[in-house]
C-alpha cells in the first residue's frame, strides 16, 4: 500500500484517513475480485464477492466521511454524508440477500440425491406431532 | 496523531494505520485458505474488522449494521454452509499440476497493478464534496423524521428502499420455491419440522437468558437507532438472529413459521407501496412511516429467517 502510495509520487503529508481508506477499500475489492475470477470452489467465489462487497462499501463509506479541506486534521467531524451511509446500509441488505441465496443454491447444487420421501415424512410426524395440527386440509 | 516510524504516513492516526494493516491481513486470511471453513472462519473475522473501520469512520448506523447483517446472520449462513459441506467437490485440483503456481502468481500480479493504478487515481483525484448538502439538510424539516439517515432511506430515495426490501422479499421467494420436498404452498419450510439432534442443556440455558435480551436489543434499534428513530434492517437481522437461536433450542415455531412466514415477508413491502399511493404529494404523518417501519422489520426478519430455513432444506 505504501508502495502504492510513493509511486503515485505525491505529497504525503496530504495524505489523510479518507483517502487511506480509500486505498485500503480499492485493494480489498481487487484482491476479492481477482480471486473471485480465478477459483473454482463455489463457497471460496461467494466468500470472494463478499469481500469485494466490503471493499467497495470502504470505497463508498470513506467518500461518505470526506468534510471540508480545513477540519481534515483531528477536528470535530460533523455528520456523516446521509445519503451515502443509506446506499451503505442498502447495500449490506444486497450482500445478505445474494449470500443467502448463493448457499442455497451451492448446498442445491452440491446436495446427494434424494433420499425416499417415505422415510422423510415418517419422521416428520415423530419429531413434531403438532405440525399435523397445522396441516392444511 | 503521527508514528514515529513512518513519518512517512504524517496524516493519518496510528490507529486507521494499524487497523488498516489487520484489515487486509485479514483479507488474505479469507482469501488464501483452500479449507471452506477456514475461508468462512475468515470473513466472520474480517466483518468484525470492517465494524470498527466503520466506527473509525464515525458511521454508528453503518456498523450497527454490519454487526448485525454481516457478522450475525452471515455468520449463521456461511457456517452453516461450511460445516455441511465442508468437502471441496469442484476443486481446483481438477486444473492441470504443472504449473501450479502459474495461477496464484498471475493473480498476485494483476491484484498489485490494478491496485497501483486504481490507488493512483484517488490520490490524485481532486476531491469535491458532493453538492447535495445543502438542499439536502434544507428539506430535511419536511420529511417528518429526525433521524438523517432514515430520513433519505424513508422519504429521498423511497424508490431505492422499496426495491431493496423486494429483492430480499424475492431472494425469500425464491429461496422458498428452490425447496426439495412436500408440493404445495410450504413445500420450502416443511423440511425444517424434521427431527434435529439433541443439544447440550448448556446451550438451551444460554438461548433461555440470551433470547429476550436480544429481543430488546432489537426494539430498541427499530425504535432508537444510533441516536433517533431508525434502524428497519439492522433491528431486522436481530430478530432473525432472535429466531435463528429460538430454533437452535427446539422452541417449537411451527404455527409462525407455517402460517407467518410467507404473509410477513410479503407484507414489509405491500405496506410499503400502499403507504407511497395514499401519500402522494403530501410527506408521511409520523404514524405511517412508524407503520412502514415496523412492517419492513417484520418483512426483514422473515426474509433473513427464510433463507436459514432453506439452508437445511435440500438435505
Amino acid at each position: 500500500m505504501m508502495a502504492a502510495a510513493l509511486s503515485a509520487g505525491l505529497d504525503l503529508g496530504a495524505f489523510s484517513q479518507v483517502q487511506w481508506y480509500l486505498v485500503l477499500g480499492t485493494a480489498i475489492a481487487v484482491i476479492g475480485a481477482v480471486r473471485m475470477l480465478l477459483t473454482r470452489d463455489l463457497v471460496a467465489r461467494l466468500i470472494a464477492l463478499n469481500v469485494t462487497g466490503i471493499g467497495s462499501l470502504m470505497i463508498i463509506l470513506a467518500l461518505a466521511a470526506r468534510t471540508d479541506q480545513s477540519s481534515n486534521s483531528g477536528a470535530q467531524a460533523t455528520e456523516n454524508d446521509p445519503v451515502l451511509s443509506a446506499l451503505v446500509i442498502t447495500g449490506l441488505v444486497i450482500t445478505v440477500a445474494f449470500t443467502g441465496l448463493g448457499a442455497v443454491l451451492i448446498r442445491r447444487i452440491e446436495a446427494p440425491p434424494r433420499v425416499e420421501p417415505e422415510a422423510e415424512s415418517a419422521l416428520d410426524s415423530i419429531a413434531s406431532p403438532d405440525a399435523e395440527e397445522d396441516e392444511q386440509p | 496523531m503521527t508514528s514515529p516510524t513512518e513519518p512517512a504516513l504524517a496524516g493519518i492516526p496510528i490507529a486507521d494505520v494499524i487497523l488498516g494493516i489487520g484489515v487486509l491481513a485479514s483479507v488474505l486470511c479469507t482469501i488464501a485458505p483452500r479449507s471452506r471453513f477456514a475461508q468462512s472462519m475468515g470473513l466472520l473475522g474480517l466483518g468484525v474488522l470492517t465494524t470498527l473501520v466503520w466506527l473509525r469512520l464515525d458511521s454508528v448506523d453503518v456498523a450497527l449494521a454490519e454487526a448485525s447483517i454481516g457478522g450475525g446472520i452471515l455468520a449463521a449462513i456461511l457456517v452453516w454452509i461450511s460445516t455441511k459441506a465442508p468437502s471441496n467437490p469442484s476443486p481446483d485440483a481438477a486444473a492441470p499440476t504443472r504449473w501450479t503456481w502459474v495461477r496464484p502468481a498471475v493473480g498476485t500480479l494483476c491484484a498489485v497493478t490494478l491496485t497501483v493504478i486504481l490507488s493512483s487515481v484517488w490520490l490524485r483525484a481532486e476531491q469535491a464534496l458532493p453538492a447535495w448538502d445543502a438542499s439536502l439538510s434544507r428539506n430535511m424539516e419536511a420529511t417528518g423524521v429526525e433521524h438523517e439517515i432514515t430520513g433519505v432511506l424513508l422519504v429521498f430515495r423511497f424508490y431505492d428502499t422499496l426495491l431493496e426490501s423486494a429483492v430480499l422479499m424475492l431472494t425469500g421467494v425464491a429461496v422458498l420455491a428452490l425447496g426439495r420436498g412436500d408440493a404445495g404452498a410450504r413445500a420450502g419450510v416443511d423440511v425444517s419440522f424434521a427431527a434435529r439432534p439433541p443439544i447440550p442443556s448448556t446451550l438451551q440455558w444460554f438461548i433461555r437468558v440470551i433470547a429476550p435480551v436480544l429481543f430488546l436489543a432489537g426494539l430498541w434499534l427499530l425504535f432508537a437507532g444510533s441516536s433517533d428513530s431508525g434502524g428497519a434492517f439492522q433491528s431486522g437481522a436481530v430478530l432473525c438472529a432472535v429466531l435463528i437461536l429460538l430454533r437452535s433450542a427446539h422452541i417449537p415455531m411451527v404455527t409462525l413459521t407455517r402460517r407467518w412466514l410467507v404473509p410477513l415477508l410479503v407484507a414489509g413491502v405491500l405496506a410499503f407501496i400502499l403507504s407511497a399511493l395514499t401519500h402522494l404529494s403530501a410527506p408521511f404523518p409520523f404514524p405511517v412511516l412508524l407503520g412502514v417501519e415496523v412492517l419492513l422489520t417484520l418483512g426483514i426478519a422473515a426474509g433473513l429467517y427464510a433463507i436459514y430455513l432453506s439452508l437445511e432444506n435440500p438435505a
